[in-house]
């Protein structure tokens, strides 16, 4: 016969042998499944909402800003040019000037502190450029070469980076990496053990049935196929099942952070699981049932059978 | 069909469950294999299935020596020969249909020629009807004819069958040797273990006896 036909023949026959006993007990395959998703969701869900929270972070203007107090006495054209090479960097998204007139009326008004000018008789303030570097180079070196960088150039008098706030926001979101990294890392072995475990299960409750089989004549893989057919089935159900959960979740809390993001005055849509990521969650949770399967079957059909 | 040169075969711990056996079956010959439980009957059938391999001497089936065969083969060294137990080791959560096909599924089998071949099995043991049934709603005659069924289905030309009267009473036992001799009569080769000195005497085929490992009588030495 056909060499990829029998192929085709063999692998349509395992996947329906493997379906077979999925659907022959409904119950215990219910109940990996849903294990399988909700060890899934965790730290799929997770990476959603840190995704939700970098974004919002950058809604209320948490970017840093590096300020540049420029050298007193400064003419307008002097400023411009200034202004025209800030623009031209790859590192700089935004340069906002603020004028010393600009700056005491911004103090005044956050301060409520009247007539300031009267009272010192000449305004105090610098000239300010605020500069706010792209996404890029947000990260702590970058920026304090920028520091160093914007201090050299002439017209600037001293550059201030919001260092600590930047820090702060950056450690959070590295810490929060690493932790969706250690929660992916703990539940893809989970997923591995208990599908590795309920194929094992699987293998003891038909040992005779193995046995007999064996004793006809049926190959090694015309065993195991069925059972690492199983171990897909699992993942591939219990992928989806996450990203259902993570759909629930995710509309559960919609509707919180949103009031809890309009009352600091921003405007707030929560962003679901991506298709793509969605895919990627479903992908993960097969190949990893399937290494759990494989790993079950693999020690079990080497052996010296007996009877 | 069959031939033993001097085999040996120690278990772990020493036990040394045959010693120095030597015979051979003709094609087309029908044989008994008879001695006391643990006189390495089941032991013999094991390395002919090559689920046991000897640790000396060779066992040939067919003039081609097993004891070279890679694991990878026996599979399919396995589907031309069928084999009969004591309990009928059939599946209780399947039909005697699908009992009966399970040889020929693992061997590619399907459709119209499977279903043509199960029929003839069945028909050969007399439960063409009994397809549908489950094995628990059979006698224990009927689970064993059964088993017989599923060892014929893929037209083998060697049945070694391990106890196959075992657990029946003496009447079965008998229908059970002759539903044997009809397959011989078609040209099947059998070696039958068994322990029922009285039926296996009755029957004028060769007897092969084992006493704890040594053949005794029935070999190649006489």
């Amino acid at each position: 016969m056909n060499k990829l036909r029998w192929w085709i023949k063999n692998h349509v026959r395992g996947f329906i042998f493997a379906f077979g006993e999925l659907v022959r007990a409904p119950f215990a395959s219910l109940v990996t499944i849903l294990v399988i998703g909700i060890a899934m969701s965790l730290p799929a869900g997770f990476y959603t909402l840190l995704k939700n929270f970098q974004s919002i972070s950058s809604h209320w203007n948490g970017s840093p800003t590096i300020s540049l107090y420029l050298k007193p006495h400064l003419i307008q054209s002097e400023i411009q040019s200034l202004m025209g090479t800030l623009k031209k960097r790859v590192d700089v998204d935004q340069v906002t000037y603020i004028s010393p007139e600009e700056g005491i009326q911004q103090f005044e008004q956050y301060t409520q502190f009247k007539d300031v000018l009267s009272i010192l008789g000449e305004n105090p303030l610098p000239p300010v450029m605020v500069v706010t570097p792209t996404m890029q180079y947000q990260t702590p070196q970058a920026l304090d070469l920028m520091v160093q960088a914007f201090a050299q150039m002439p017209q600037v008098d001293k550059a201030q980076l919001d260092v600590v706030w930047v820090k702060r926001l950056y450690q959070f979101v590295v810490l929060s990496h690493r932790l969706i990294q250690v929660l992916v890392i703990l539940f893809s072995l989970g997923v591995i053990l208990i599908t590795g475990n309920t194929i094992r299960l699987a293998l003891q409750k038909h040992e005779s049935e193995i046995a007999i089989l064996r004793l006809v004549g049926a190959t090694p893989s015309f065993i195991r196929r069925p059972l690492l057919y199983r171990g897909i089935l699992y993942g591939l159900l219990g992928g989806i099942t996450a990203w259902i959960l993570i759909a629930l979740i995710l509309m559960w809390l919609e509707s919180p952070i949103e009031i809890l993001v309009t009352s600091y005055g921003g405007t707030f849509t929560l962003q679901g699981l991506s298709f793509m990521s969605g895919i990627k969650i479903i992908f993960l949770s097969s190949v990893l049932s399937f290494i759990g399967a494989w790993l079950a079957v693999r020690p079990h059909l080497t052996a010296e059978e007996n009877l | 069909m069959i031939r033993f040169v001097n085999v040996t075969k120690k278990y772990p711990f020493g036990h040394v469950a045959l010693n120095q056996v030597n015979f051979h079956l003709e094609k087309g010959e029908m044989a008994f294999l008879t001695g006391h439980s643990g006189a390495g009957k089941t032991t013999l059938l094991k390395l002919m299935m090559l689920i046991e391999r000897p640790s000396r001497g060779q066992v040939y089936l067919d003039n081609k020596c097993l004891n070279k065969m890679p694991r990878r083969n026996v599979p399919y060294f396995r589907r031309k020969i069928g084999m009969v137990y004591q309990d009928s080791h059939l599946l209780l959560n399947r039909t005697v249909y699908e009992n009966v096909a399970m040889p020929l599924i693992v061997s590619d089998y399907s459709g119209k020629d499977m279903k043509s071949r199960v029929s003839a099995a069945l028909d050969k043991v007399g439960l063409l009807h009994q397809g549908k049934k489950y094995p628990m709603a059979l006698s224990s005659g009927e689970q064993q004819r059964v088993g017989i069924a599923r060892a014929i289905v893929n037209r083998p030309p060697l049945i070694l069958a391990d106890e196959p009267t075992g657990n029946l009473d003496p009447g079965l036992s008998a229908e059970i040797m002759k539903l044997f001799e009809t397959l011989n009569d078609v040209g099947i080769t059998l070696l039958i273990a068994s322990h029922d000195l009285n039926l296996i005497a009755s029957m004028r085929h060769r007897i092969l006896t084992l006493k704890q490992g040594v053949l005794i009588s029935g070999g190649d030495d006489e």
